[in-house]
């Protein structure tokens, strides 16, 4: 799929570091990547390798203090959300861009009827009369298949199920239209089917109102349900950039393809599962060069002393590697 | 199910189980509250206790007061109404007590017109030194003529009897003049009514005559057997009490300064009589600066045998210059009369003041106080622990060391160094300091909980839809961390409670209003607690009763808002 328009999000080089007692952790280091209108990008990584900051970043939402974006830039629709007002940042939030979170257990609030939450977010960027909202808010509720809307508006979060909660969530965060979506894990903690009913949900939702969404997910077999690009990210960086086809069809960098090999696959009969040597490095003294090299089977002596660059194989395919094309 | 009946379920029955299980299923989160704390027998009962005595508190007024309405607790016109029992005395007028109430009233309603007429019988029943008699009359001529002095609207014959002795008033028993040089001591008999155990006070009013004085007496009561010996020590109780006074009046003038003394709570058996005697030791004090108060009297100065033992005599000589003499002095006139307890619920206090009208007004004076600085600690404790929480960092560190260094001071006495920072205090006054100095319990729960709640996902997911910090800190999470919160103030509540009563038993309270601490203070006097223990007890039990109605449903609370509790 491509996409010739000017994208909607740009990051450029974008950096966060964490300024812990320990040292700095260099969550997210020079993170690029493109995302479109209407388009769904992957993000794909193992725990702990910055996907959640790197959409944390975007809406400025790092904990500040210790966190601190450092360097980059997040091009949204031509402005720099970096150096935007905390003011204008909040009208952003929620309006043009929404995030849902990982737990809908805990992403709403006990106290509070799932009416007034939908309704606050609505109030709040809309000058919509009490009346209107309430309409608005059972609209979306409907939108995101929650059937008896207008009943169970009223009703305490507790009242919901997971998948159901993430619905709410789904329409909180689509209250305003937002043009871009940042989808923080949104099915991990839901059981399969649920899963399944939720991606449609979001996916069809996505081709409605024609958003970009940025799928966040340590789950490949979602990535290929979902998403149209997958940008793949290891200690902070982004090793593989590609469209969804060959990331699994011919995956180049050789962090991907150990995660590939790692997961079982219908398509083909593998014996034993791939595994990946060693743990995830420490973000505050990450190997020098290439940060996946020491556990790299492919690994030269210039992978640890040389950063390797950006290589475009095919068009719109990056791989982060010294070896790239060539392995 | 039962085993031998089927149960029917009709539509009827469908219908309202299916209403209930929907109200139920709607229920806020206070329904649900409601519901567990409702289920809490001692919690309910302890929330009684607080509106009732919340109830008590605030229609004081109209309770403790015969007839007075007094909106905003008990300030200075409300001084008098705690001397009062809580029954108005017309509206009473048919039953013993109120006539013996009314007795009473017109008793001491006739002390106080009759003074003068009292003031001369004294005079010549009393044995004294002679130049204290007739001489003092004479010479009380500045303002208040003889013929004034005598020319009183009484009849004679309506209070002497047939031998020339003065007819007192039924309760009045005795009343001497007495040389503030030598002291003295006045005996009188006392009867206590026959049914009732009699609760004696004794009134003691003296006369100053001076237009500026200084004095101070130790007041010392026996009880004797009518039989015994008064000089002996076989008294049955004794009482005493040190009392100054300045009285600064414009000039010689005949004035009656009211001086309330009594023993304090003598029991005494029905029926039989005893003796009181009264011992006064009468100081004058010199105070620099304060002229010597004068009292003229005829008759030479030079034969006055006390003359020289006033330090300030010869710089006051100059007033013999009218051809008499002067000396410093007072002239302290003693009535005594017993009042008897019929009329009072729970008693009276050594100075007759009214135990359940105090009560009442304590009540008044202590929830003031108590939801006054209650609510001041959980507002700056909430505000607090809510910036230091959900911020954390910088201000977390500066607010909570501040919370620290108050918690590691101890707070009862940098309380009372605060109080006595200031000479008056006030019920608010007293109510705001505690307050201001008690909310670091609070400041911390309320920390600790933001602690968790701003790492919660919902705190993030405000965030991401542009909701401003101070919205997501008082409006999305303060609900969260209320639960603790309101454990805490009701907890907190019964400990400013204590705290108050303390601090007025410690006599550090609002010297104008009457605190659950000020009543047990009064019952604290002397022997009161011996012979008149209800006076500590009834206003103590108020604060148990109040301090378990709050830690009752303070334990209640804790239960019904535990999230881990089910249903």
């Amino acid at each position: 799929m491509t996409f010739a328009e000017e994208p909607l999000l740009e990051l450029e080089h974008l950096k966060t570091q964490f300024f812990t007692e320990d040292g700095v952790v260099k969550a997210v280091d020079d993170v690029s990547f493109k995302l479109h209108r209407g388009e769904v990008l992957g993000l794909v990584g193992e725990s702990g390798c910055g996907k959640t900051i790197t959409s944390l970043s975007i809406l400025k939402l790092v904990p500040t203090p210790p966190g601190k974006i450092v360097g980059g830039k997040v091009m949204f629709n031509g402005e720099d959300l970096l150096e935007l007002s905390e003011e204008r940042m909040r009208q952003i939030r929620g309006n043009e861009i929404s995030m849902i979170f990982q737990d809908p257990m805990t992403s709403l609030n006990p106290v509070f009827t799932v009416k007034n939450q939908i309704l606050e977010n609505i109030k709040l960027h809309q000058d919509v009369s009490e009346d209107e909202a309430l309409e608005k808010g059972i609209e979306l509720m409907q939108m995101v298949g929650i059937p008896e809307a207008r009943r169970r508006i009223n009703d305490y979060p507790h009242l919901f199920s997971g998948g159901m909660r993430q619905r709410v969530m789904i329409a909180m965060a689509l209250s305003c239209n937002p043009q871009m979506l940042i989808a923080d894990e949104p099915t991990t903690a839901l059981d399969v089917t649920i899963q399944a009913q939720v991606l449609d949900l979001i996916k069809d939702l996505q081709e409605d109102l024609n958003m970009a969404v940025l799928y966040i997910t340590h789950n490949l077999g979602v990535i290929a349900e979902i998403a149209d690009n997958v940008a793949v990210m290891y200690a902070g960086n982004i090793v593989e950039y590609t469209d969804v086809n060959t990331i699994y069809d011919k995956p180049d960098h050789p962090y991907t393809r150990a995660l590939l090999s790692s997961i079982p696959r219908m398509d083909k009969k593998i014996s034993r599962l791939g595994v990946i040597r060693g743990t995830v490095p420490n973000l505050i003294t990450p190997p020098s060069g290439c940060r996946f090299h020491p556990r790299c089977p492919y690994a030269t002596e210039k992978c640890s002393t040389q950063v390797p660059p950006y290589v475009e194989i095919e068009p719109s395919h990056f791989s982060f590697c010294h070896y790239a094309a060539t392995l | 199910m039962s085993k031998e009946g089927k149960i029917v379920i009709d539509d009827e029955r469908l219908e309202a189980f299916e209403k209930e299980k929907e109200k139920r299923r709607r229920a806020g989160r206070i329904m649900i509250f409601w519901r567990r704390f409702r289920r809490h027998r001692m919690g309910v009962f302890g929330l009684f206790i607080i509106i009732f005595v919340t109830f008590v508190g605030v229609f004081a007024p109209f309770l403790a007061g015969p007839g007075r309405l007094v909106p905003f607790g008990p300030r200075e016109s409300n001084v008098q109404a705690r001397f009062t029992p809580p029954f108005s005395y017309e509206s009473a007028k048919d039953t013993a007590a109120s006539q013996e109430a009314s007795t009473l009233e017109k008793t001491v309603a006739a002390f106080y017109a009759n003074y003068k007429l009292n003031f001369i019988n004294g005079m010549s029943t009393t044995a004294l030194p002679h130049y204290l008699q007739l001489s003092k009359i004479d010479s009380i001529v500045d303002e208040t003529t003889e013929e004034e002095l005598w020319s009183s609207s009484l009849d004679p014959a309506d209070y002497l009897n047939a031998n020339g002795s003065l007819r007192l008033p039924t309760s009045f028993n005795g009343s001497a003049l007495i040389d503030y040089r030598t002291g003295g001591k006045i005996a009188f008999q006392i009867n206590p009514s026959k049914n009732k155990l009699t609760f004696v006070s004794i009134f003691l009013a003296v006369r100053v005559d001076s237009p500026e004085s200084v004095w101070g007496g130790k007041f010392k009561v026996y009880l004797y057997e009518a039989e015994s010996d008064l000089n002996s020590a076989n008294y049955l109780a004794s009482s005493s009490v040190q009392s100054y006074l300045v009285s600064t009046g414009p000039s010689i003038s005949l004035r009656l300064i009211d001086f309330r003394f009594s023993v304090a709570g003598l029991q005494i058996t029905t029926g039989s009589t005893y003796t009181v005697v009264l011992d006064t030791e009468i100081m004058d004090i010199e105070f620099p600066g304060i002229n010597q108060y004068v009292v003229t009297r005829s008759g030479p100065a030079e034969m006055d045998p006390l003359r020289t033992t006033n330090q300030n005599w010869n710089a006051l000589d100059g007033w013999n210059d009218q051809d008499t003499a002067t000396y410093e002095g007072w002239m302290a006139y003693v009535a005594v009369f017993y009042v008897t307890n019929k009329f009072h619920v729970f008693g009276t206090d050594a100075l007759g003041r009214d135990i359940l009208a105090a009560t009442i007004w304590g009540a008044t004076s202590s929830l003031t106080v108590a939801f006054l600085a209650q609510g001041i600690t959980t507002l700056i404790g909430i505000i607090v622990g809510t910036i230091a929480g959900y911020y954390g960092g910088f201000w977390d560190n500066v607010l909570m060391r501040l919370t620290d260094i108050i918690l590691a001071i101890p707070f009862f006495f940098l309380l009372l160094i605060a109080i006595t920072l200031w000479e008056q205090i006030s019920l608010y006054f007293m109510a705001i300091i505690i307050g201001v100095l008690g909310w670091a319990g609070i400041a911390r729960v309320v920390r600790a909980q933001f602690l968790s709640l701003r790492e919660l996902e919902y705190t993030e997911a405000a965030r991401a839809l542009g909701v401003s910090n101070v919205t997501i800190m008082f409006k999305h999470l303060l609900p969260n961390a209320l639960a603790p919160v309101i454990v805490q103030t009701t907890l907190g509540t019964a400990t400013v409670i204590l705290i108050e009563a303390g601090l007025s038993f410690l006599g550090f309270g609002d010297p104008l209003a009457v605190s659950w601490g000020t009543a047990i203070q009064w019952g604290m006097t002397g022997n009161t607690l011996r012979f008149a223990p209800w006076v500590a007890t009834i206003p103590g039990l108020a604060i148990f009763v109040v301090v378990l109605g709050f830690n009752l449903m303070g334990d209640a609370l804790r239960d019904a808002l535990d999230p881990r509790l089910k249903n």
